[in-house]
């Protein structure tokens, strides 16, 4: 992971390196280079790019050959998905499915990596084997008695049923109890000499001095919440509920080849992505790539 | 401020003992030290004083408040880290606040404590800052800071200057002593530098394997070290000490051999019957060696390794004498000898040391003056030459 | 566990357990009997103490532990008892014991849905595994400055976009009349394709969409993996005389093969659990997922129908179990091998 990091550090805002290829021998072939790194970059991208094109583009664009390679940047089709359909609702549940769940992900993932970094107890080494151990269970190899545990429960069809499940991590928990154990120990005797309790130490000194970890968790967790889809599809039936991304599969059946509204309505959807992707990209990448690097380490 | 009294304190780790039996007292207002190499129970016992260790048994007292199952919050006690434990994420402000905030102090209080201390301190300029955006000295003063934020009635300072460099460590030095003579708390400061012990000191307990080897001013222990390892630990360079054998003879003074040929007559009193021998470490300080003249009569001849010279006025020739190095301290200005020379050498019998061989405990000189002897005594208890 | 800096601490925290119990009674501190006394409430004290410790840091894990517990392991271990009832979640339930093997291995779609996920992880290994490697090995000069990073962003952005969303868009890639496959593919002189609607096609069209979404996880993997290798080496290898080609088999691969077995089982185990695509590419319209005459129903997609479009819990209770145990195995040797093959990190 260090690795990953420290290129991923090395990579970010280094525009000086501009001038090194142009006082460079073989500048032909690095401007190749660079040439073919962008334009397969820009390949990956496309995709996302057409969503925006046909989604602000004119009626029938979507049948045009050649394809359309520029959006007309008309909101038309945006506005009417947003006022005739009940997206916002669908929106706001994700918003608020997500939000609880990074919450609830959070604490969980603090009080856990907390209890299993600074206290000694016979059995410790097991609970964690038993947290960890979590994301070796295959999903879909469980879905079906999942689905059991909560009809009994009764959390079929509730907000509880979609975010309670995924309120705590793996990961979380990992990257709390690491950054816990990094804490001097003069840290806590400093808290304990000053009056504080475990607790006040928790919330002004461990979690602060982890901010790297709350951010790495908050976006891992947004990423996988605000994609739901799956564990939605079978879990609930009424619309009060169900998150965005199962809303644009209803869609596709109702609004099946009106690409315009379809697009439209996807683009609602890959707005956060895309925006929170925009500002946090390093971050992002690392966190993910450490989370899966972790789980098989 | 607050006399600090340990009482018969036992702690161990697992299978290990760090402290056996320790009683001490510190004065009020005293700054004490205490020193002794690393794993000897002296920050251990720091840390029970602070509260964030348990005795296993024995007891501490604050004055007449008994504390040893004290929080270490409810103590009031400040106390300076190694590492100096600063919260990286807040401002020194906020660091030196923190305590007063956990307590739920009103702000007004806090900006008004925060503002008295960073002027004793003169910290003024840096209050928005970091802790990375300072140097060593200005952390070590934030660390200081916020230990006496809550106005205690015992500072506790463990290792707190060597983390610094050389130059800035002995400036330091001469700081917090002042800044103790200002304040007048009570302060208890653990070091494993002896230098640091001797400067600042009013009071020096020297520690060894969870045991007191002795308490005293340094001067005292230095002139008077009550065992082998006090001896050897204080004062620099230090003590050259050797083993040898001791006899004491009919007319009640010891011969004094170390199987080199050579051989002192120790005046006594003895406390042993005549004709008993006893293996003993023989100690004499480099200042207490002189050089000596091929007409006069020597003790010793070794051979000069090196010849080093402290800066000032002073030299220390290391000399090889059988397996042994023996430092010894003469004045520049004189002809030197240089390295591979042979020189003569003479003890000044009024200041050689004799310790056991087998307990390091004091044999010689048996009576010393004022407080040293209280301390004596009871070091002798049991020992064979009673 | 590499990562893992194993830290010696002293006891930790107190908690908040410890109970004043500075009030020292009149007499004087040097009393004996007093002292005694009050030295076993001590010892008592700090035993109760000693034992509530370790229970605070025990109960800081339970919320977590619930969760996993009731949501995972519970579960994980009904799967093996389920797998041998005919049941339903109203409770009915008669022992079968190898019963529901036996229907399931009569059923020609459960044998034909194995044979497409091994058509689909047979297929997706190798090829994420050689386009993540190209890519890597084509970014890694320029990764450490800006247009390499933001070259790596692009690849990676897809990894995070939601299935669902981004699948709208490669439907409509993939449409037979009006598509940018079917246009792309006519340019080159090539015949057009059914893609979605075709039985052959649907597969092909699943996997690149995968291919897509999927490696530029991989790809930044391998770069992790390229970045660990010393330049020295490669410069060493370089001076002596080593052709681009023979310094990769030589000195590269063997060098990333850590990173390269990662990827293997990462891409293995995500290719088995394939679902959302595979549902919105070929089935978002029906609402069924499975693709043209279950052309694309992989074993995941096949439990997912069985069990809520057909209502067969049992028979997708053992179905999952065998998939359960399957992939739990691909770890498990993931595991160990690893751990002998690690050097990164």
């Amino acid at each position: 992971m260090k690795n990953t990091r420290s290129s991923i550090a090395s990579s970010e805002g280094r525009s000086g390196g501009r001038s090194s290829w142009k006082h460079s021998t073989g500048h032909l072939t690095l401007h190749g280079r660079g040439v073919a790194q962008l334009l397969i970059g820009l390949v990956f991208i496309l995709p996302v790019y057409w969503v925006l094109v046909i989604a602000t583009g004119h009626h029938g664009d979507a049948y045009a050959i050649p394809p359309v390679l520029v959006p007309a940047m008309q909101f038309g089709a945006i506005g009417f998905v947003l006022t005739h359909t009940n997206i916002v609702h669908y929106f706001l549940n994700s918003v608020f499915i997500t939000t609880t769940t990074i919450v609830l992900v959070l604490v969980t993932g603090v009080l856990a990596g907390w209890g299993l970094a600074a206290y000694h107890y016979r059995g410790r080494e097991a609970l964690f084997m038993v947290v960890i151990g979590v994301m070796m269970l295959p999903q879909q190899a469980l879905i079906v008695t999942q689905f059991n545990v909560m009809f009994h429960l009764g959390l079929l069809d509730t907000y509880a049923g979609l975010i309670l499940p995924f309120g705590a991590s793996s990961a979380a928990i990992f990257l709390f109890r690491q950054a816990f154990l990094q804490l001097p120990e003069s840290f806590w005797d400093v808290a304990r000499l000053e009056g504080a309790n475990v607790f006040q130490y928790l919330w002004r000194v461990a979690v602060p001095t982890a901010r790297p970890a709350v951010a790495t968790v908050t976006l891992l967790t947004f990423i996988v919440s605000w994609s739901q889809f799956q564990w939605p599809l079978i879990m609930t039936s009424s619309k009060a509920v169900q998150p965005i991304e199962l809303a644009l599969s209803h869609y596709m059946a109702s609004f099946s080849n009106n690409w315009r509204d379809l697009t439209s309505a996807a683009v609602i959807a890959l707005v956060p992505v895309l925006v929170i992707f925009a500002f946090t990209q390093k971050y992002m990448v690392k966190a993910v790539v450490g989370e899966d690097r972790g789980v098989t380490e | 401020m607050v006399m600090v009294r340990v009482d018969a304190l036992t702690k161990r780790f697992g299978e290990t003992s760090a402290l056996t039996e320790l009683s001490v007292e510190v004065a009020d207002g005293e700054f004490f030290v205490m020193v002794g190499p690393s794993g000897c129970g002296k920050t251990t016992l720091l840390r029970i004083l602070a509260g964030l260790e348990r005795p296993d048994s024995g007891d501490v007292w604050f004055g007449d408040r008994r504390v040893t199952t004290t929080d270490p919050g409810s103590r009031e006690v400040g106390m300076v880290f190694q590492n100096y434990a600063l919260y990286p994420h807040l401002s020194v402000h906020e660091n030196l606040a923190f305590g007063l905030r956990v307590r739920h102090t009103n702000r007004n209080a806090v900006r008004v404590r925060v503002a008295e201390v960073a002027e004793l301190l003169e910290l003024q300029d840096y209050l928005d800052r970091k802790p990375k955006q300072l140097s060593g000295g200005q952390r070590q003063r934030v660390a200081l800071g916020r230990a006496i934020m809550g106005r205690p009635q015992l500072l506790l300072m463990d290792e707190p200057l060597s983390n610094l460099d050389a130059i800035l460590r002995e400036r330091m030095r001469i700081e917090l002593r002042r800044f103790h003579d200002r304040v007048g708390i009570t302060t208890i400061y653990v070091t494993h530098d002896q230098k640091e012990a001797v400067s600042m000191a009013d009071r020096v307990m020297v520690m060894n394997n969870g045991r007191i080897e002795q308490i005293g001013p340094p001067a005292d222990i230095i002139r008077h070290p009550l065992t082998e390892f006090a001896a050897r630990f204080m004062g620099h360079p230090p003590m050259n000490i050797w083993r040898a054998a001791m006899e004491v003879t009919a007319a009640g003074v010891a011969r004094v051999s170390d199987g080199s040929g050579a051989a002192w007559t120790v005046p006594g009193p003895w406390p042993t019957a005549p004709g008993s021998s006893l293996d003993v470490w023989l100690g004499v300080r480099p200042r207490d060696v002189d050089l000596v003249g091929p007409g006069e009569v020597a003790d010793l001849t070794a051979t000069v390794e090196v010849v080093e010279r402290g800066g000032g006025d002073d030299v220390f020739l290391h000399c090889r004498h059988r397996d042994e190095t023996l430092v010894i301290s003469v004045n520049d200005g004189r002809a030197l000898p240089r390295s591979g020379d042979e020189v003569r050498l003479k003890l000044r019998l009024d200041r050689v040391h004799l310790f056991k061989a087998d307990t390091g405990a004091r044999i010689h000189p048996s009576t010393v003056n004022g407080h040293a002897a209280a301390t004596l005594a009871p070091l002798l208890v049991g020992s064979e030459l009673q | 566990m590499v990562l893992e800096k194993t830290r010696r601490r002293r006891p930790g925290p107190s908690g908040t357990a410890n109970t004043d119990r500075t009030q020292q009674p009149a007499t004087s501190p040097g009393e004996p009997q007093g002292r005694t006394a009050v030295l076993t409430l001590d010892r008592e004290q700090s035993w109760v103490v000693r034992a509530v410790r370790p229970l605070v840091g025990y109960l800081l894990v339970v919320p977590a532990l619930a969760i996993f517990v009731t949501f995972f392991y519970i579960p994980a271990v009904m799967l093996f008892v389920l797998a041998f009832y005919h049941w339903n979640v109203f409770g009915a339930t008669t022992f079968r014991g190898l019963g529901n093997f036996y229907t399931l291995f009569n059923q020609p779609l459960y044998w034909q849905s194995l044979l497409t996920t091994g058509y689909f992880v047979l297929v997706m290994v190798p090829l994420t595994l050689l386009v993540a490697l190209g890519l890597a090995l084509l970014l890694r000069e320029g990764v450490r400055q800006a247009r390499g990073g933001f070259a790596r962003s692009l690849i990676f952005l897809p990894h995070v976009t939601p299935l669902i969303a981004t699948s709208i868009i490669w439907v409509w890639i993939f449409d037979p009349q009006f598509g940018l496959a079917n246009f792309v593919l006519t340019h080159l002189g090539l015949p057009r394709l059914g893609w979605l609607e075709d039985p052959h096609w649907a597969m092909p069209a699943v996997m690149l969409y995968t291919l897509w979404h999927s490696v530029g996880l991989y790809t930044v993997l391998f770069l992790g993996g390229l970045a660990v290798i010393p330049q020295q080496v490669v410069e060493a290898a370089r001076v002596d005389g080593a052709k681009t080609l023979t310094m990769f088999r030589r000195v590269i691969w063997p060098l990333l093969s850590p990173t390269t077995f990662l990827v293997l089982i990462l891409t293995t185990v995500n290719t088995m659990q394939a679902f959302g695509q595979i549902f919105a590419l070929t089935g978002g319209a029906t609402g069924r997922g499975g693709g043209p005459a279950y052309s694309t129903s992989t074993d995941a997609v096949l439990i997912y129908q069985t069990a809520f479009t057909y209502y067969h819990l049992s028979l997708a209770a053992t179905m999952s179990l065998i998939l359960f145990v399957i992939l739990l195995v691909i770890t498990v040797i993931q595991k160990r091998l690893s751990s002998r093959w690690v050097f990164y990190r």
